[in-house]
């Protein structure tokens, strides 16, 4: 059983196909990367596992139970969490707060949000689950080194801070699969080292499965175990980082028919 | 309904839905291009009847050139409106911009009560009164009370008539500015993609204001027309027409302008012949136009003929 | 500053505001006391729509439907069935509202039941629309509740309105459903619950992302809004004593009386509402002068009614042009602030 399944999975905005047949699975505890070259498909391939996009075409499997097309907060419930390729952390709340609002539907959903609305309202029941929650995202912002910042406002971290309070706001949903869009976009050398390091280290320690995209070579061949090359919302290549770099279509598709014929 | 009754329904009915459309233009143009709801429309619509009232009756000019005048200080106001308060908020949140332009409402609201007062005035002597008369077509001479009248036939009032040809000539001139002239072309651009079309030379902030100039000047045709239909001008009069123009813009899909027609003429034709068949309802006929709008946003919120929006994540 | 310390200082705080309260009433004189039982409402007001516009980040015109909900319901539990006997003059009132008569305390209650009710009921549809349609969709639906006001002789009393309302309304019940309002919302805003909404209102796609069911959580808020809406109305009406449909008081008029206070309060604070609604109710009695004969220079210049709402809606324009944070921003009164603000003025 594959922890993350994609099975033909389409997706056109009007006569536009953005993604066409692409079929993937992700393995539990694995760290996956998706490559291809800028408007491939990566993201929307993103944006259709969490609920963002509803596939044309297709059905998306997560631990063998049909998600295509669930809202995207249900998703979340499920068990996915993603950070934003653009940065969509919650401006105007702390480093802190970023982390705690993802714990939130642990405590309000399936019903339960009514009830814990009247507690909020009535102040009964608060103390104790929010102390849990606090020390919860402290725990996961000393994983990602943020723990000093907890309570910065989080615009005013800097870009590469800023994408790790992504991946720890991810985190803290209880998500057991993260989807990354560029995580080290934005992030100089020794940032992206230390990033290699802190994604295998919360998979290891949290027991949690990585589908990345990225354009860092160097990151996706060093860190990811299994690769897809997406070119023009096809699937070219798959397979494990050595065979992928041989690929004559990946090379290709990223630099042009000319350069194989050249480089032959 | 007898097909007479409801000729002349129909009749008032497109000529109601075609002053609802010429605001409405204004609407769903502002909005294709800044996403923002000009809450100030409808007040540049009551603007403009003011301006037409008191060119006539202060300036003693006629009432032709009057009109005239007066479609043309709504379109400066339009214009001036736009400079003044929503270009410094250009780049601010969305919301902001929606509050300043309520804000904006109400001081034009404010001001027309302070410069005009709050009384509301008449409008009847100031075109001429041909225009209120009745076109009947058909129908038979009796004599009642000693008088020759006309009894039966198809009725409806000579402003219907000329509002929809007034109308009608708008919207080919519409037609032609934005399609055959080069801001027209300009405007098209700035709508697609306000960033590009700026990367492109193109002064945005012109184009810009020249969108608020010529929907507030429909606005202004629309509100003189409006006035001799209902000949009674204060200064909250813009209010209801220009939230239901809204309700018509939203109903052809904003940011369309064949949209905002089409939207106009159907919520016209509807509210007349809502109250031709339920008389008793008639109080209702304002909230008419609101439960259309919470309908169609609730089923399809893009209108009818208007493009979903993706939301990009 | 220790938790304990704040807490006592609160203490302190609430018995002295009280004690205030209860000197104005004894030394000002009624017109003073009315304005500031006013204030109290007007906080009521501010505070809950600044639950829905400033802190859950939906955008709702439609305060003023909900506040004459309230005014409504509650005149018609309260007014006596000899006198709705004798203002029901086009249309007897339906039954079995032309029998009852219930303490002013359960109809305010009810009041703000019935306003919550009609806001789940709109809610429910529009606030799948996002940012200035649902906008629309509210002021439309304050718009339907005024026109239903006019027209339902049965149940409003048409265009005649409800009149000789008892004066119920004192400091005590403004002021005490202020406090209890401020509680409600303070504690919902700072509780998990408020950070989801703050998350909803800084980006609606993320919060969905995490978990959050967008919708609910909004709706929510929307119907506690609402709730308290229905409140400030059925003390609104039983401060006017009259509730007339015709003239704008229960129009699209008071949204925007409310929009301005927090506004200028700052669009977001609970702290900033109630500031900007006692400074709106402050101004308007002010800026009354400019309504009334001005003797200038020995010139004697004729009162302009309007003055008022001009320069309160060009005050509220020049605000959201060039200080759109109000007075407070996003931040609340706090002990460690008004420590910290002394401290400041002390080194200087």
């Amino acid at each position: 059983m594959s922890l993350l399944t994609l099975e033909n999975v389409t997706m056109k905005f009007g006569g536009l196909t953005a993604v066409e047949d692409v079929t993937l699975r992700v393995e539990e505890s694995e760290i996956f990367g998706l490559i291809g070259p800028n408007g491939a498909g990566k993201t929307t391939v993103f944006n259709m596992v969490t609920g963002h996009y509803k596939p044309t075409a297709g059905r998306i499997l997560f631990r063998d139970n049909e998600i295509t097309a669930l809202q995207p907060d249900k998703i979340t419930r499920t068990g996915i969490a993603r950070t934003f390729q653009n940065i969509r952390l919650f401006k105007d709340l702390t480093v802190l707060e970023n982390v705690m609002v993802s714990q939130h539907h642990t405590i309000a959903s399936n019903g339960k949000a009514v009830t814990w609305f009247f507690k909020s309202v009535s102040r009964l029941g608060y103390s104790e689950k929010e102390r849990e929650m606090r020390n919860k995202a402290l725990e996961l912002l000393s994983v990602l080194g943020l723990e000093m910042l907890a309570n910065e406002k989080s615009s005013a971290l800097s870009y590469g801070s800023q994408r790790l309070l992504e991946i720890a706001r991810a985190m803290a949903t209880g998500a057991t699969l993260l989807l990354l869009d560029e995580p080290a976009a934005g992030m100089n050398a020794s940032e992206t080292a230390g990033l290699v390091d802190t994604i295998r280290r919360i998979r290891d320690d949290f027991g949690l499965t990585v589908l990345l995209i990225e354009h860092d070579m160097k990151l996706v061949m060093g860190l990811c175990e299994r690769i897809m090359v997406l070119d023009h919302g096809r699937t070219i290549s798959e397979g494990v980082p050595a065979f992928v770099q041989k690929d004559v279509r990946v090379i290709e598709a990223y630099l042009g028919r000319e350069w194989v014929t050249v480089g032959k | 309904m007898d097909p007479k009754t409801l000729l002349q329904n129909f009749v008032n009915g497109l000529s109601l839905g075609s002053l609802y459309a010429l605001i409405a233009i204004g609407y769903t143009m502002v909005y294709g291009i800044l996403r923002l709801i000009n809450f100030a429309h409808g007040d540049i619509f009551m603007m403009a009847v003011y301006f037409a009232l008191f060119f006539v009756t202060l300036a003693q000019l006629p009432w032709y050139l009057a009109a005239i005048l007066a479609i043309a200080c709504a379109a400066l106001l339009g214009f001036t409106v736009d400079r003044i308060a929503y270009k410094p908020i250009r780049n601010a949140p969305r919301i902001s911009a929606l509050i300043t332009a309520i804000g904006v409402s109400f001081f034009l609201e404010s001001l027309a009560v302070v410069v005009f007062s709050g009384i509301p005035r008449s409008f009847r002597t100031i075109f001429p009164q041909s225009l209120n008369e009745m076109i009947i077509i058909g129908g038979e001479m009796e004599v009642k009370y000693g008088r020759e009248v006309i009894v039966g036939g198809i009725r409806f009032p000579v402003i219907s008539l000329i509002t929809l040809i007034v109308a009608a000539i708008a919207l080919v001139f519409l037609w032609w500015f934005i399609f055959r002239t080069k801001v027209g072309m300009a405007m098209r651009a700035v709508s697609l993609d306000i960033q590009t079309t700026s990367l492109m030379g193109v002064n945005v902030d012109r184009v810009i204001g020249m969108t608020f100039a010529l929907g507030s000047a429909l606005a202004g045709i629309g509100g003189i027309l409006w006035a001799i239909r209902y000949p009674q001008v204060w200064p909250y009069m813009g209010f209801i027409p220009g939230m239901k123009a809204f309700v018509a813009a939203v109903f052809g899909g904003i940011g369309s302008v064949p949209g905002a027609v089409l939207g106009g003429l159907i919520l016209g034709i509807t509210e007349v012949m809502m109250v031709g068949i339920m008389p008793a309802a008639a109080g209702y006929r304002d909230a008419f136009a609101f439960f259309i709008l919470i309908i169609v946003l609730s089923i399809k919120p893009s209108g009818l003929l208007g493009r979903p929006e993706i939301v990009k994540v | 500053m220790k938790k304990q310390t704040k807490i006592i200082l609160t203490l302190i705080a609430l018995p002295l505001i009280a004690l205030l309260l209860f000197l104005s009433q004894e030394l000002l004189n009624s017109y003073y006391s009315r304005i500031i039982t006013l204030i109290g409402i007007y906080g009521i007001m501010a505070v809950s729509l600044t639950l829905v516009n400033g802190i859950s980040g939906v955008f709702s015109l439609g305060h003023a439907g909900f506040i004459a909900l309230g005014a409504y319901t509650s005149a018609l539990l309260t007014l006596s069935p000899e006198q709705k006997e004798m203002t029901f003059l086009i249309e007897k009132l339906v039954w079995p509202l032309n029998s009852i008569q219930i303490p002013f305390f359960w109809a305010t209650i009810i009041a703000g039941l019935v306003a919550a009710v009609f806001a789940f009921l709109i809610g429910w549809p529009s606030l799948r629309l996002t940012g200035d349609y649902f906008a629309i969709a509210t002021l439309g639906f304050s718009e339907i509740i005024r026109i239903f006001a006019l027209n339902l002789n049965s149940i409003t009393n048409g265009a005649l309105g409800l009149k000789a309302l008892p004066d119920h309304t004192n400091v005590w019940w403004a002021w005490g459903w202020l406090l209890v309002t401020v509680a409600c919302v303070l504690s919902l805003a700072y509780s998990s619950f408020g950070r989801a909404l703050r998350a909803i209102r800084e980006d609606r796609v993320a919060a969905q992302a995490m978990g959050i069911n967008v919708f609910k959580h909004q709706l929510m808020a929307f119907v506690l809004g609402g709730f308290f809406a229905g409140i400030s109305g059925s003390l609104y009406g039983h401060w006017l004593s009259t509730i007339d449909p015709r003239t704008n008081t229960f129009g699209i008029l008071l949204t925007f009386n409310i929009l301005i206070m927090i506004v200028l309060g700052g669009l977001g604070s609970i702290t900033g509402a109630i500031i900007g609604g006692a400074l709106f109710a402050f101004l308007s009695e002010w800026l009354r002068f400019l309504e009334g004969p001005i003797n200038l220079l020995g010139f004697k210049i004729m009162g302009i009614s309007g003055m008022r709402m001009l320069v309160f809606s060009g005050l509220f324009v020049i605000i959201m042009i060039f200080w759109p944070r109000g007075l407070m921003g996003r931040s609340e009164f706090s002990w460690d602030g008004l420590v910290s603000v002394f401290k400041r003025r002390y080194k200087r």
